[in-house]
């Protein structure tokens, strides 16, 4: 795919040659886009380089892990740690985002085997979960220390995976997961560092956070608030979208997949006499595909798609055998369609 | 004043580590402090070969066929639940002595109560008593994680109709020594098995 700059210097050329744009404004504009970031093969080489060297280490003090006393090895995991730490605050204080951002993510990820392997050297029992929300805090902490979204990102899989693997213990289920709270503060932050990829996790998150809760024989109204909510959350992103581009589309996406998902959920277990909810389900998936088209949103459109696609399976299936009336419904969402298009053509100018 | 982010990431790798080191020293404390108990112990598989250097067990007890089951555990086929175990001594050992989903009424049953779930297996040979106490398994190098565990499979093994196949019990030819914490969390300190105690060492 082309990047932005490449678009902008083709687009430039036909309105130079359309006299749209003087032709002595052309570098000026250039000027105001960054100019692509490209690894160089050196560049390549010497990371795959320090990344061999580090395994080839990692080998080695695995391959004589159980000769080396237990001190020494808790005094390796917390080097380890602090080695990668201290890279991420060396590459922040030379204003090196990309490294700073790598090794801080590293660090996070260390000492998150540091928590495991502490347990593992020291033989402390502990519940896994506790682990996964420990070292999430610890990313979390670490990524607000050096404003890093790809370690808030890491934060958040590591929290969602503690309230995951929490459901399969023994321990009573959590109502309240944590994902409640990290879901929010990362779409906050994302939207606040302009983040693509930490709005990505917290699109994600987000959408796990009623799975993640204890809802077993909840009654299907808190699946519609919960659509309900996502549907307000989307437009919310919708709006801010021109001001925050990147990290408030790809948020639309991930609200509007929860918005149809939700609203889906919500209509589990109706018996099969009430086509309302299939009916309602269809409608909205095909809002969905216009808006995706509207705001010219791959991800909401597809998500429509794939939504209109599954409720109309769900309402032949709720209509049985019934394929005159299946028909009968078709064609009337059909005939709808029409004329709400046919509105939207009239309305917008010619 | 305002700090930098190299600072701050500095500042923050420092007291994660320190938080760590922290719940070594506190764990180790606590693990001092416990109560010492002795609970049999056996084999367990399925094991992971691919998790370091171990010995993988069950705290379980083995009481002879028509034995009664403590009073609260589950019995097999229903999930076990987690509460407090209760436990008696007698001897040496501890032995089973019930289990509760409040502390204070487990504490009724026995003089030391542990966070855990426990079930009562009934077989044709004996009374199946297994542990979740969360210890399940003891660090030390190969050849001594070898040598523990050839020790626990060298027992006799009790079977009986209803024991799922992946399962393998053996009768008691070690126990595990644990601390009981006054949180009710179990400890590890050390395996005895054919009688030579094997203790977790810092160094």
């Amino acid at each position: 795919m082309a990047s932005y700059r490449r678009r902008l210097e083709g687009d430039l050329e036909r309105w130079i040659a359309a006299g749209l744009v003087p032709a002595a404004n052309r570098e000026a504009i250039l000027q105001t886009v960054a100019a692509d970031r490209r690894l160089d093969a050196a560049t390549a080489l010497s990371a795959i380089g320090a990344f061999l060297a580090g395994a080839a280490v990692i080998a080695f003090v695995a391959a004589n892990w159980s000769d080396i006393p237990r001190l020494v090895r808790f005094t390796l995991v917390l080097a380890a740690f602090l080695a990668a730490a201290g890279g991420a605050a060396w590459a922040a204080r030379r204003g090196r985002e990309v490294t700073k951002n790598v090794l801080l993510s590293v660090a996070a990820l260390v000492f998150a085997a540091a928590i495991g392997l502490t347990g593992q050297i020291f033989d402390i029992a502990g519940r896994p979960q506790d682990a996964l929300h420990g070292a999430g805090l610890a990313a979390a902490a670490l990524a607000l220390a050096g404003r890093s979204s790809w370690t808030a990102a890491a934060a958040v899989l590591l929290i969602v995976a503690g309230d995951g693997y929490g459901q399969a213990s023994l321990e009573p289920r959590l109502w309240l997961p944590w994902t409640l709270a990290a879901a929010p503060a990362a779409a906050g932050l994302s939207l606040l560092w302009r983040s693509g990829p930490l709005a990505q996790a917290a699109g994600f998150a987000a959408l796990l956070v009623v799975p993640l809760a204890d809802l077993t024989g909840q009654p299907r109204a808190v699946y519609l608030l919960c659509a309900l909510l996502f549907t307000a959350l989307a437009a919310g992103a919708r709006l801010v979208r021109p001001r925050m581009e990147g990290p408030a589309t790809v948020l639309y996406g991930w609200l509007v997949i929860g918005a149809l998902g939700y609203f889906a959920a919500a209509g589990l277990g109706l018996d099969d006499t009430r086509i309302l909810h299939p009916v309602a389900w269809l409608a909205l998936s095909g809002a969905a595909v216009a808006l995706g088209r509207h705001d010219g949103h791959a991800v909401v459109t597809a998500a429509g798609v794939v939504s209109l696609i599954a409720a109309g399976l769900v309402l032949l299936f709720d209509l049985g055998v019934g394929l005159l009336t299946a028909a009968a419904v078709f064609a009337g969402l059909a005939v709808a369609a029409l004329v709400v298009a046919l509105a939207l053509r009239r309305r917008s100018p010619a | 004043m305002t700090t930098g982010p190299a600072a701050r990431i500095l500042a923050t790798a420092v007291i994660l580590s320190l938080s760590l080191v922290g719940l070594v020293v506190h764990e180790g404390v606590e693990r001092s402090r416990g109560v010492e108990v002795v609970l049999p112990i056996a084999a367990y598989d399925p094991r992971s070969p691919l998790s370091g250097h171990y010995v993988a067990f069950s705290v379980e007890e083995v009481r002879p066929a028509g034995s009664a089951c403590p009073p609260g555990l589950s019995r097999l086929g229903e999930s076990p639940r987690l509460g407090w175990v209760a436990l008696r001594r007698e001897g040496a050992a501890h032995r089973l002595a019930g289990w509760a989903p409040e502390r204070a009424v487990a504490r009724k049953f026995g003089e030391v109560v542990l966070r855990g779930a426990a079930t009562c297996i009934p077989l044709d040979d004996g009374v199946r008593l297994p542990l979740d106490l969360g210890v399940d398994r003891f660090h030390v190098d190969q050849r001594q994680a070898q040598a523990i565990e050839a020790a626990l499979r060298s027992a006799p093994v009790l079977r009986g109709p209803a024991e799922p196949a992946a399962v393998n019990a053996v009768a008691v030819r070690g126990f595990a020594v644990l601390s009981a914490g006054r949180d009710g969390k179990a400890r590890l300190k050390a395996l005895i098995v054919d009688g030579r105690r094997t203790d977790l060492a810092w160094l």
